[in-house]
């Protein structure tokens, strides 16, 4: 067994071994789209293979993601594609591909590697922190949206009598959060739509990224402090723009003509809607939380058109950013539901950012950074 | 005697076909290959590398001796088989049983099917011209066509014509045998999005009319009346733009996501059961949500078929609603005349129609997923008009397929992929999402999800006219 780098030509076994064992369909395409423009100035691609006689047999790759604090732009790295193939379980292999990877970090300076998954124990083992664990924002339109939120589908008409009764609970529950949501919805409409025309305020649909998105990264980060994804014109048009999964539909908002911040947002496969970045940045609290909310609103009432059978977001940490869109979110509708993966975090203890960095409650990310169909 | 404008006719259609779902290599091959359109007793003393095709064997207008031949990882659906030539030195290619080539050994390619005939008389609306029988709204369905019985409307014979052609052409610019694979040398399927937008307001009387007669006509048949209806007619009445106009919104965000363009004809003009319902205003009203990258066409209103004054009026006042020049449409009802319309809508300045298909089946019309020119049989000469049948109506597909409508879909889109070609489909934004038609809820999203999955590219009518066609 070697456990090494990914050469040239082996992306597409390394999808294959991805597709066998998730039973997904991803293109070669969209895993060059995921790894491929992440070559580094040495030409590696940070993507670690077992190889078992010319045989991948697990996976472990990075996404580099640069952030943005007050201190300027610094690069992190995004932990993905973590896979080892059953029979190998437990044998160290999982190891074996984060020593290259942890290596890989230091040596180009990375401060962190950074991601969210549900299964953390190996993680731990391994040194990565679990400062928290995500909890997610939610809004029904149908009675299928729970369902498909909790990934529950009863499609046999053989399936027993509690997957049945099962079936009605979370139809029942999704009518009646849905009815109340919209009621919620109607009320908050008015008061914004008021509070938008008085502080001039109006979203378009943009078809590119603005030129000018690095420098509403660096001014939130000034307004809210902590630490984000530095979403320059480049980030946005590959993560957004050029999504194969699904592009986001890109909301500008702009107060008297000045661009203040936008909201992503998009229908995954599964029919739901998903908020993929939201972010607002003006030195009037009125001002952004009214943009808040005129976003929030915009993306509710398009992807309702679009037939979406809900709308869910992220509710990571504290960070007052997080706590604005959770507060404005409740009142166009919004649950917050205390279910989601946990954040991991590995610091480099050669960085100058680490007490920094280990606080999470300093980070504001959203749907953005995930690999696939939902941004 | 075949007129030789025939000849040079269906031959321009598949070199142009070839040109835009080939690849540049395939395309040339093609161009550069010999094909000669003859009769049948010299085509099979030819001896040369080339391609006779056989003009003077007339097809019967029922298919007969239908077989399938497999080819690029699918299956070729050939119908009126040619004779097998007699004497030394031909051979039946890919196999004895499912011909697609009869080859002599000095290269010398026949087909095994009457491709002239079976394309010719697609093209020209032979069934048409045939049958006299039209319904009630005056059109020739489905159901009268030869090729239904046979289940041959899901058949792009053009299109798998022209895929056979061009895996004869690559394997005669080698000297080699006729290529069965294709790899690379076919285009991603294209999708010709389009939709009518005959209702944008749910609240019309006709809309609501038809509402009411639906709570009422269980009880003819002494059943419960379908009391659901009048909370259609209620939501309408007090939110009248709920399915229908914000449709019309929804489906271009979901289309954005998709990096998908499409067509929207606007209905406008006279009122009725059978007219516009919304209103012209509404139109207006929705042009500025409709992105640049998106079309705007005419819906020709069922009184204004063959009708000049009326059509003039329509237009005139479609232009100024929009603010935009229409020059590509779509006849509500699909109403079309066979001889008649395509020189009518060229004298108003279309230039592209999406008119030709059946409303009660789903399929190729002229057994081509893609454009193609009419042609005049009284003059012999092929009119300036570029037609792209419309080959999937979501209520068709939905009625004809129910729960296997997604996969029906999927499997016409991926033999494409195999043969080249492009899907021209149409939906409603009253039936895009509507709890009113429960079978309706995401079942375009599923559709856009399939091209997605089969690396399908989208272009609008017009687009893909000039592509074809240019004018």
């Amino acid at each position: 067994m070697d456990v090494r780098f990914i050469r040239p030509g082996e992306d597409k076994v390394c999808n294959d071994f991805h597709n066998h064992f998730f039973r997904d369909d991803r293109s070669l395409k969209q895993w060059r789209w995921c790894f491929l423009p992440k070559e580094d100035n040495q030409n590696t691609i940070p993507f670690v293979v077992v190889d078992d006689d010319d045989r991948i047999v697990g996976t472990q790759a990075f996404i580099p993601i640069r952030l943005v604090d007050e201190r300027g732009v610094f690069p992190t790295v995004k932990s993905e594609e973590t896979l080892v193939h059953p029979d190998l379980r437990g044998q160290g292999y999982f190891e074996k591909m984060y020593t290259v990877m942890f290596d890989y970090m230091k040596t180009r300076d990375y401060h962190c590697i950074w991601g969210f998954t549900a299964a953390i124990k190996a993680l731990i083992k391994i040194g990565f922190l679990v400062p928290v664990g995500t909890s997610q924002l939610f809004l029904p339109f149908s009675a299928s949206a729970v369902t498909v939120a909790v990934g529950s589908q009863v499609t046999s008409n053989n399936a027993g009598i509690g997957s049945k009764i099962k079936a009605i609970g979370y139809k029942l529950a999704s009518l009646l959060a849905a009815k109340y949501a919209s009621f919620k919805s109607c009320r908050a409409r008015k008061r914004v739509s008021a509070s938008a025309a008085t502080n001039r305020i109006e979203l378009k649909t943009l078809d590119k990224p603005p030129d000018d998105a690095g420098t509403i990264s660096k001014r939130f980060v000034r307004q809210w402090g902590g630490v984000t994804i530095y979403r320059d014109a480049a980030y946005l048009q590959w993560r957004l723009f050029e999504n194969p999964f699904a592009r986001s539909i890109f909301r500008a908002a702009y107060c008297d003509n000045q661009l203040i911040g936008w909201c992503a947002f998009t229908i995954g496969d599964d029919g739901m809607g998903y908020l993929v970045d939201i972010m607002v940045t003006h030195e009037e609290s009125d001002i952004t939380g009214t943009a808040v909310s005129l976003l929030l609103q915009d993306a509710v009432d398009t992807l309702r058109a679009m037939g979406a059978s809900g709308v869910r977001g992220w509710k990571v940490n504290n960070h007052p950013f997080d706590n604005l869109i959770t507060e404005t979110a409740r009142k166009v509708g919004f649950y917050n539901v205390k279910r989601g993966y946990f954040a991991v975090l590995y610091i480099n203890d050669q960085s100058d950012r680490r007490d920094f960095l280990a606080q999470f409650d300093n980070w504001f990310v959203t749907r953005i950074f995930t690999e696939g169909v939902t941004g | 005697m075949i007129a030789r404008s025939r000849i040079d006719y269906l031959k321009t259609q598949l070199l142009r076909h070839c040109g835009r779902f080939f690849s540049d290599e395939a395309s040339q091959a093609l161009q550069k290959t010999e094909i000669i359109f003859e009769n049948y007793s010299e085509a099979v003393q030819r001896r040369a590398s080339c391609i006779a095709v056989p003009i003077d064997i007339e097809a019967p207008i029922v298919p007969e001796n239908q077989y399938t031949a497999p080819f690029n990882e699918t299956e070729l659906t050939l119908y009126n088989r040619l004779p097998r030539p007699d004497g030394e030195g031909w051979a039946c290619l890919p196999d004895e049983t499912h011909p697609i080539w009869y080859r002599h050994q000095s290269g010398t390619l026949i087909p095994a099917w009457n491709l002239y005939h079976n394309l010719f008389d697609l093209l020209t609306f032979r069934e048409d011209r045939e049958d006299s029988r039209r319904d009630i709204h005056g059109r020739f369905i489905a159901a009268y066509s030869p090729r239904c019985e046979k289940n041959l409307l899901e058949t792009p014979a053009f299109n798998e014509a022209a895929a056979a052609l061009v895996g004869a052409a690559l394997g005669l610019q080698q000297d080699s045998l006729p290529w069965f694979e294709l790899d690379g040398h076919v285009q991603p399927p294209m999708v010709v999005l389009s939709h009518d937008c005959d209702i944008l307001s749910g609240n019309d009387l006709w809309t609501q009319s038809v509402r009411a007669y639906r709570i009422l006509q269980p009880l003819i048949r002494l059943r419960p009346p379908h009391l659901q209806n009048m909370w259609w007619i209620i939501r309408n009445a007090v939110r009248p733009r709920d399915y229908y106009f914000d449709n019309a919104k929804g489906m271009i965000a979901l289309e954005q996501i998709f990096d998908f363009e499409s067509t929207f004809y606007m209905l406008n003009g006279s009122g009725g059961r059978f007219g516009a319902r919304s209103g012209s205003k509404i139109i207006a009203e929705l042009m500025p949500h409709i992105p640049d990258r998106d079309d705007v066409g005419i819906h020709y209103n069922y009184d204004t078929h063959l009708d000049n004054d009326k059509f003039s009026a329509q237009q005139t006042e479609l232009n100024e609603v929009t603010g935009r020049t229409t020059r590509v449409g779509r006849a509500h009802y699909l109403r079309f005349d066979h001889a008649k319309s395509f020189d009518f809508w060229a004298a108003h300045d279309i230039t592209t129609d999406e008119s030709v298909g059946y409303p009660d089946r789903i399929g190729y019309r002229c057994g081509i997923g893609g454009c193609f020119q009419p042609y005049d049989i009284d003059f012999e000469q092929p009119l300036k008009f570029r037609e792209i049948p419309i080959d999937i109506m979501e209520a068709t597909l939905l009625s004809q397929y129910g729960d296997g409508a997604v996969d029906a879909f999927e499997r016409m889109l991926r033999h494409l992929k195999q043969v080249g070609g492009a899907v021209s489909m149409v939906v409603h934004p009253g039936m895009f999402f509507n709890p009113e038609f429960p079978e309706t809820r995401g079942f375009y999203h599923r559709l856009l999800i399939v091209c997605r999955r089969l690396g399908a590219v989208s272009q609008t009518a017009s687009v893909i006219a000039d592509n074809v066609h240019p004018r």
